[in-house]
């Protein structure tokens, strides 16, 4: 049936464009896209460095008891904290949110943490 | 009254096509996002010094750039022409004047690299630039 052959077609497409998205993302993930956004951001070498070892905390965090997990608020706060140009630049934290996606499996773990909170826009 | 509470055929089409359509959302969110970080990566950079340019030869073909992408806002009359393209990127890059791959491969890259290279881009599509590339005049 024609119907059928056509969503049989659109699935099989789908399939392919996640087979290969999923291998722009690992491909992206050892370029350091996180530091090349810190960098296009203005962030010195060590402002990175804070925020990459504030970020692994985080995670660190996320993966004890409930009672310690981060809130948004302490993860704005702190990243602006770093980062005090960037206060309050609503494009530049999404971006660093959106990123941890395509980082190192760690910082998915804390993106994934972070789109359960509702701190992701999706 | 014919009432049925088992899933009908339609019912089943509409699951996998809204599933579908998710798994496609999902995808154009995340090619949004790659297509940013990838354009904050300088790839024509990275093809230029592929092709084996100097920085001298960079800097000059981005400005030619520069100076396209402004006059393609301009008036018609100042707009930018495939011949004069193709010739210009041969003037700064005379080792690959007659290399098409390298000519397609710069109009395509311009559309991941900075925002001010994607009007460029678009133009070169709307003026059908890639089709000419090879063609002889």
């Amino acid at each position: 049936m024609e119907t059928n052959d056509r969503r049989d077609d659109l699935e099989a497409r789908v399939a392919q464009l996640e087979m290969m998205q999923d291998l722009l993302i690992r491909l992206i993930s050892i370029t350091n896209p996180l530091s090349n956004v810190l960098e296009q951001f203005g962030a010195t070498r060590t402002q990175e460095q804070e925020i990459l070892k504030f970020l692994d905390e985080l995670v660190e965090r996320i993966r004890g008891p409930e009672r310690n997990h981060p809130s948004r608020a302490h993860f704005e706060m702190h990243i602006a904290q770093i980062l005090p140009a960037l206060r309050g630049n609503r494009d530049f934290l999404q971006l660093l949110m959106d990123t941890l996606k395509v980082e190192r499996p760690a910082y998915r773990e804390l993106h994934e943490y972070m789109t359960a909170q509702g701190w992701v826009q999706t | 009254m014919f009432r049925t509470d088992t899933p009908t055929i339609i019912d089943r089409v509409d699951e996998r096509l809204t599933d579908i359509e998710a798994r496609l959302a999902h995808i154009d969110m995340i090619q949004e996002l790659l297509l940013r970080l990838m354009s904050i990566m300088h790839p024509l950079s990275n093809v230029l010094a592929q092709y084996g340019a100097n920085s001298t030869q960079e800097r000059e073909l981005m400005q030619y750039l520069d100076e396209l992408a402004s006059k393609v806002r301009s008036l018609e009359r100042n707009r930018p022409s495939f011949d004069h393209f193709q010739e210009r990127i041969g003037e700064i890059m005379p080792t690959l004047r007659d290399d098409p791959e390298f000519l397609r491969l710069v109009i395509d890259t311009l559309r991941v690299d900075r925002a001010a290279y994607r009007e460029l881009f678009e133009y070169m599509i709307g003026q059908g630039w890639p089709g000419r590339i090879g063609a002889k005049a």
